[in-house]
């Protein structure tokens, strides 16, 4: 299982035991750009010591490849900015954990705020992913085809 | 008088709260902040926007329900920002709520985190 998933809050109490811990991932994966190094040991530290913890930064490495693993990164537009590292990588699926930042964005869901612009990227990612996409806080919360909301809104 | 700023997920600290209050009566000088549907960025502004409009107070205890949690980066931001005036408590019990409230007006902050921590292991048993 490779997942990679958008989640504006990155590493937090969802990702940490709904995610990892729950289907017994192995890796955490933080996707960032230039990000302080001070920022990113408090989100290691955030973790169990069994978790491999990894952070690339993604405008200067490529993305290592981990089996049973879940990647993490704050906002779509860092995905789409270095699209062509993340299409390197073959994902099992492709999450939308959380985008709450609510101002000048519409609302999609009740964890999920986009403009127009971020829509149009999904769409565009989804299709170069090619592989399974949704709107799901939780493996076991409502799964929800974010795809086709956006394709309603656009 | 320190201040209290119980933190968690859903209703997890105006749960905790009010169930504190049945014990030992109606509380003041605190607030509540859940995490839910907010931006780190939102918390953070929770944060600061209650210490702020709370300038009066000498000291602030932050108490959030993990350590990991959404509400965690944005309380270290703050505690570096007001790095004296601020004690973060991550993984807080109900004794710890009651001896907050019990205390918070005769101990220093430097005895009352300590007091709060040994109080919150006690608890466990």
């Amino acid at each position: 299982m490779r997942i990679v998933r958008i989640d504006d809050r990155l590493i937090h109490g969802q990702v940490i035991v709904g995610w990892v811990k729950k289907l017994g991932l192995d890796s955490l994966i933080l996707l960032h750009n230039e990000m302080d190094n001070d920022i990113i040991e408090l989100y290691a530290g955030m973790l169990e010591e069994e978790i491999d913890f990894t952070s690339i930064d993604i405008s200067k490495s490529d993305i290592t490849c981990k089996a049973n693993a879940i990647y993490v990164a704050e906002s779509l537009n860092l995905l789409y900015d270095f699209k062509e590292k993340l299409t390197a990588i073959k994902f099992d699926l492709f999450n939308f954990g959380g985008l709450r930042t609510k101002v000048g964005k519409e609302k999609i869901l009740d964890f999920i705020y986009m403009d127009k612009t971020e829509m149009e990227r999904t769409l565009e990612l989804s299709s170069l992913l090619n592989t399974k996409i949704n709107a799901q806080e939780l493996p076991e919360s409502e799964n929800f085809n974010i795809l086709k909301i956006i394709k309603e809104r656009l | 008088m320190i201040y209290g700023i119980f933190a968690g997920h859903s209703n997890f600290a105006s749960n905790a709260v009010e169930s504190a209050e049945k014990i030992i009566g109606t509380q003041d000088n605190y607030s509540i902040i859940s995490n839910k549907d907010l931006s780190s960025e939102e918390i953070f502004g929770l944060l600061e926007e209650i210490i702020n409009k709370n300038a009066k107070d000498t000291h602030f205890f932050i108490f959030i329900d993990f350590y990991g949690s959404s509400i965690s980066l944005p309380s270290v931001r703050i505690k570096q920002m007001h790095d004296s005036r601020v004690n973060l408590l991550f993984g807080y019990n109900m004794p710890m709520i009651l001896d907050f409230f019990i205390h918070r007006t005769n101990k220093s902050p430097f005895e009352l985190s300590g007091k709060l921590i040994e109080v919150g292991r006690m608890g466990i048993r």
